[in-house]
């Protein structure tokens, strides 16, 4: 263990690229909950739940493909760089919000819907007055599973030239220096507790308040 | 006024049908207690009235219209509803579940603030002290009487109740059925309340409909469903103690004989008033905290001058109290008579004499059977 390497590679090496890490998660989180939240509310909606099973079942499927087949399948067609990285990425971060969204929505109970339903609502006031409020939680869970995995999956992006911790890490790997490697892992362990707490905090001020 | 028409409903899912035929009245002012045993199609028929449910035909009128020309959302926010599970939401406070619906009818902040202080006490709830709560932190009780609330809380004129008592416990069930009827008083709704208990539907009933397997088997008072039962399942339903029930559950108002308030003017010629009224019992209105005068139009016969015959009032129950309470009231103060209140007026009396006849004609009726 050579302690200036490790230096260099905190110091000197990572930080331009936790930036670009940074720069991926955050344009696929904003892509991936665009796409994630209101396909998994659609799915709620009595017109289409029938559906629900059959779109759950491509996105389970998609979630056991590893990542970095994900990445490599779309090389062919987006070449390489940031884009498709992101691509990749986005589509293996859809499941666990899409999932959570859908639970959360279902898991409100039925009587509170019939009594709101009952006492008049219509369909929009009761998903943004009833249904929403009460599957922040369960929805925000999802956020989180798909955040954090999200920055350990995002150091393969490299591997298709997307930039991020990835070039770190894999540099270490090439040039059999642990201390890259090292420098690496810590950096992206800590975006990811970093991640999770800013979420932690956006829920405590989302959630429904007699949760508080 | 609800009407329902030949009403049927048979679920997409289903292969028989979950109402067949149904065509009753529930008039303005009176509670309709529906019930029968589980899965006879009480909530079925009280959720097509709010269009929850549509029926497969039939029509269903509320208030002299047609609801399958209006609006679903519009007309449930008319009509008000309490189910068993209540469906306060969770993360609302107490205040803002009863001010519900006036908010969805875009009320002002002012009139919904004093309507809801106002409801919660109507309820019998400390407005300062649940007001900001949230449902959980109530019991299930006072939960039970938010829902009241919220269904009562921009006036509808009608309120459908389905087994809004059965989740708590007997004790608390049984205040909250007299705190309600006491309201009823109060606000006059026209109430469908749907139940399985043959007791509570006797209790609360104006009038009681009888449902078996979706179709309607009865729709009586229920001293008329008690008194005469139109078949086996409904004498199954009313119980082994159906001569009893009717002496427990008959209101005693039932059995009473209505009174007819005299002046003092017209004492001198108060048997022809009393015989114009159509009634039985006159009374004089006391001053103060007098206790009520009356005589009855039997005693009057034995020709005496009414002023002599007058009869001290000296014990009373409510109207909707059962027989049963009239009958130990009687027993209690050591009086053959106790008179009938209503909304706190006397209406009129019950006799010992009242209770007896009423008892050989329920054996009448058991030995015909
Ligand atoms: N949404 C539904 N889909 C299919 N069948 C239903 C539905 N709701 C009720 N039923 C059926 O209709 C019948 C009447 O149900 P319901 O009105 O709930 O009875 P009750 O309230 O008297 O217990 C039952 O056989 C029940 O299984
Ligand atoms: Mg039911």
């Amino acid at each position: 263990m050579n302690v200036e390497r490790f230096l260099v590679a905190l110091i000197d090496r990572s930080p331009p690229h936790v930036l670009e890490h940074l720069q991926l998660v955050g344009v696929v989180l904003f892509f991936t909950v665009l796409i994630a939240f209101p396909l998994g509310v659609m799915l709620t909606r009595p017109r289409f739940r029938k559906y629900a099973g059959r779109v759950m079942f491509f996105l389970n499927a998609g979630q056991t493909i590893p990542p970095l087949a994900v990445i490599s399948i779309f090389m062919p067609v987006f070449g390489l760089g940031f884009r498709p990285a992101a691509v990749a990425l986005i589509i293996y971060s859809l499941l666990p919000i899409v999932r959570n969204t859908i639970a959360g929505i279902l898991g409100v109970p039925e009587e509170v819907r019939q009594a709101a339903r009952g006492m008049g609502m219509n369909q929009w006031e009761l998903f943004y007055q009833v249904e929403l409020p009460l599957s922040v939680p369960v929805i925000m869970a999802g956020l989180k599973t798909s955040s954090v995995l999200l920055v350990g999956t995002a150091t393969l992006a490299s591997l298709v030239g997307g930039g991020g911790m990835g070039r770190v890490i894999f540099a270490g790997i090439d040039m059999f220096w642990p201390e890259f490697i090292l420098a690496g892992t810590l950096i992206v362990g800590a975006m990811a507790v970093v991640i999770d707490r800013g979420l932690t905090l956006l829920e405590l001020f989302l959630i429904p308040r007699h949760l508080k | 006024m609800i009407q329902l028409i030949d009403v049927n409903k048979t679920f997409l899912n289903s292969p028989v049908p979950a109402v067949r035929g149904v065509s009753m009245e529930v008039k303005d002012g009176e509670i309709c207690a529906m019930v029968g045993p589980s899965g006879c199609g009480k909530t079925t028929i009280l959720r097509m009235i709010n269009r929850l449910e549509e029926p497969s035909s039939g029509t269903i009128m509320v208030g002299g219209r047609d609801i399958q020309q209006e609006d679903p959302d519009r007309l449930r926010r008319g009509i008000g509803y309490v189910i068993q599970q209540i469906g306060l939401l969770p993360h609302r406070t107490i205040g803002e579940n009863v001010s519900l619906v006036p908010r969805l009818l875009r009320w002002s902040e002012q009139k919904i603030k004093s309507r809801v202080i106002n409801l919660l006490e109507m309820v019998g709830l400390d407005p300062g002290q649940v007001y900001e709560k949230f449902p959980h932190q109530l019991s299930g009780g006072q939960m039970q009487r938010v829902g009241v609330a919220r269904a009562l809380a921009a006036d509808p004129p009608i309120l459908l109740m389905d087994e809004p008592f059965g989740a708590v416990d007997p004790i608390v069930r049984n205040r909250l059925q007299e705190e309600f009827l006491n309201l009823q008083q109060q606000v006059k709704k026209t109430v469908c309340f749907v139940t399985h208990d043959i007791n509570e539907a006797i209790k609360m009933g104006d009038r009681i409909a009888v449902l078996n397997e979706g179709r309607l088997v009865q729709y009586n008072s229920p001293l008329e469903v008690l008194s005469h039962p139109v078949n086996d399942f409904v004498v199954n339903i009313l119980g082994e103690d159906r001569g009893v029930k009717l002496l427990n559950l008959t209101r005693a108002e039932a059995l009473m004989s209505e009174a007819v308030l005299l002046q003092e003017s017209q004492m001198d010629r108060a048997v022809q008033v009393l015989q114009e009224s159509g009634k039985t019992v006159g009374f004089i209105k006391p001053n103060g905290n007098e206790s009520i005068k009356y005589f009855t139009l039997e005693n009057i016969k034995k020709g005496m001058p009414v002023k002599e015959i007058l009869e001290k009032g000296t014990c009373f129950i409510d109207g909707f109290q059962p027989v049963k309470t009239a009958l130990e009231t009687m027993m209690k103060r050591n009086s053959d008579v106790v008179g009938i209140l209503k909304e706190d007026r006397f209406v009129g009396i019950i006799t010992w004499q009242d209770i007896k006849k009423h008892i050989s004609t329920i054996r009448e009726h058991e030995n015909e059977c």
